[in-house]
């Protein structure tokens, strides 16, 4: 769907328009869903998280300021925390007991190799390419994996602090080439 | 913290690598700092490219039904998480603005309803001067009643009486206190499915609170109730609590 259709969809679903909002939902389910999976790794927390994410959407659509970003990576950002927010809760209780192995995704998505990049992908990747190899695998497995600094930094087999400091330096790199373009 | 730590802690938010506590931290900040929430908004527009290599995987066709089934319960505009709603409670925002409306129409009702319900069952609440008495009328934005709630403060006991139907299967209604100040709102524990109940443990709302103008509000949670003791789900009831007797 054209950004500007859904612009459209969004300030009617402000107003209350349910029709409109099921239209955001037909658009846009499948991934706000698939990120959902993505992080979470299981449908069924992954349902949710969704739905937890639309009532969030319909609630804040009156808040939606277009200069905040176009609504399909507001609407990323807000499942994605939600799915976020569910992983740290679990942490705790080992996640063994995934039913859905095709979800165990263990090859992280690549957006190097996507095909079809948007000229804002195109933007953030030109950064990345910057930043040194492991900088880059850290905020890639903390985008795609949802995890923490710890987690990279038993599966990087490096310093937590090593971690810490390349994830600041790297996401201030990026800042900082973005703002230069 | 500089602005520079606050840009630095924004961006890790964003990223999704902080710790629970981290992250719980980040929360509370961006709640109250509308600079910091601005600077996690730019950071996830910043991240945001990089869903495009996600796939897309469908969702199961249920689960518009039971968004839409969410929406509905929850009517237009009053399903702020709860979070939200305590900071802007004195904006008197347009839901809340409806629930005070509906609030200070039926406050006489929320009374005489509470009156007649105590005066019709036996009265819990035994050797409580009617002054300790503090009464609240549950409503939903559309102004259906859900809940009648009567604490004695002499007791520090709390009766539950639902007027409306339960919380929906796999979903839990928590009841939470939220104070005039700025504090986080208290959670007063879980609505069981009963007629008619006595919260387990004692109401711990200060007495100073209440005159200053306490609302009870009733959340939709998952089931079990609101992890981390903080409220993610919408508000489905709210009213003021207020003295039985002036």
């Amino acid at each position: 769907m054209a950004q500007q259709q859904l612009h459209k969809l969004m300030r009617a679903a402000a107003n209350g328009d349910r029709s409109a909002f099921h239209a955001i939902y037909n658009a846009t389910s499948a991934k706000l869903f698939g990120v959902a999976v993505r992080i979470l790794k299981r449908r069924d927390l992954a349902e949710d998280v969704m739905q937890d994410a639309y009532l969030k959407i319909w609630d804040a659509a009156p808040k939606y300021r277009p200069e905040a970003g176009s609504p399909i990576s507001w609407m990323v950002a807000i499942t994605r925390n939600r799915a976020i927010d569910v992983l740290r809760k679990r942490t705790e209780v080992a996640v063994e007991d995934e039913k859905d192995g095709g979800d165990r995704a263990d090859d992280a998505p690549d957006p190097f190799e996507l095909t079809a990049q948007s000229g804002e992908l195109k933007a953030l990747l030109g950064c990345m390419e910057k930043l040194n190899p492991d900088q880059r695998q850290c905020l890639l497995m903390a985008y795609y994996y949802g995890y923490t600094h710890e987690e990279i930094s038993q599966r990087m087999t490096t310093p937590i602090g090593t971690v810490k400091s390349w994830i600041r330096r790297g996401l201030i790199q990026v800042k900082e080439c973005l703002g230069n373009d | 913290m500089t602005k520079r730590d606050l840009d630095i802690l924004a961006s890790e938010y964003a990223l999704g690598i902080l710790d629970a506590a981290e992250r719980t931290k980040a929360e509370k900040l961006r709640a109250g700092d509308a600079a910091f929430a601005r600077m996690i908004d730019e950071w996830n527009q910043r991240l945001a490219p990089l869903a495009e290599a996600i796939e897309p995987v469908s969702p199961p066709a249920s689960a518009w039904s039971r968004i839409e089934a969410a929406l509905t319960s929850t009517a237009a505009a009053s399903s702020q998480p709860l979070a939200e709603l305590a900071g802007q409670l004195a904006q008197m925002k347009r839901t809340i603005a409806a629930w005070r409306f509906a609030t200070m129409a039926t406050a006489t009702a929320a009374i005489a309803l509470a009156v007649i319900w105590m005066g019709g069952l036996e009265s819990p609440f035994r050797g409580a001067p009617p002054a300790e008495r503090y009464v609240a009328m549950l409503q939903s934005d559309k102004g259906e009643t859900g809940f009648v709630i009567t604490i004695d403060m002499n007791g520090k006991q709390l009766a539950i009486r639902p007027v409306g139907g339960n919380a929906p299967s796999s979903k839990s209604y928590e009841l939470w206190a939220i104070m005039k100040d700025d504090k986080p709102p208290m959670t007063l524990g879980l609505v069981g499915t009963s007629a008619y109940a006595m919260m387990d443990t004692p109401v711990e709302i200060d007495e100073k609170e209440l005159e200053k103008g306490v609302q009870l509000a009733i959340s939709l949670e998952p089931e079990g109730g609101a992890r981390s003791g903080k409220s993610m789900g919408p508000v489905m009831f709210a009213g003021l609590l207020i003295k039985q007797t002036p």
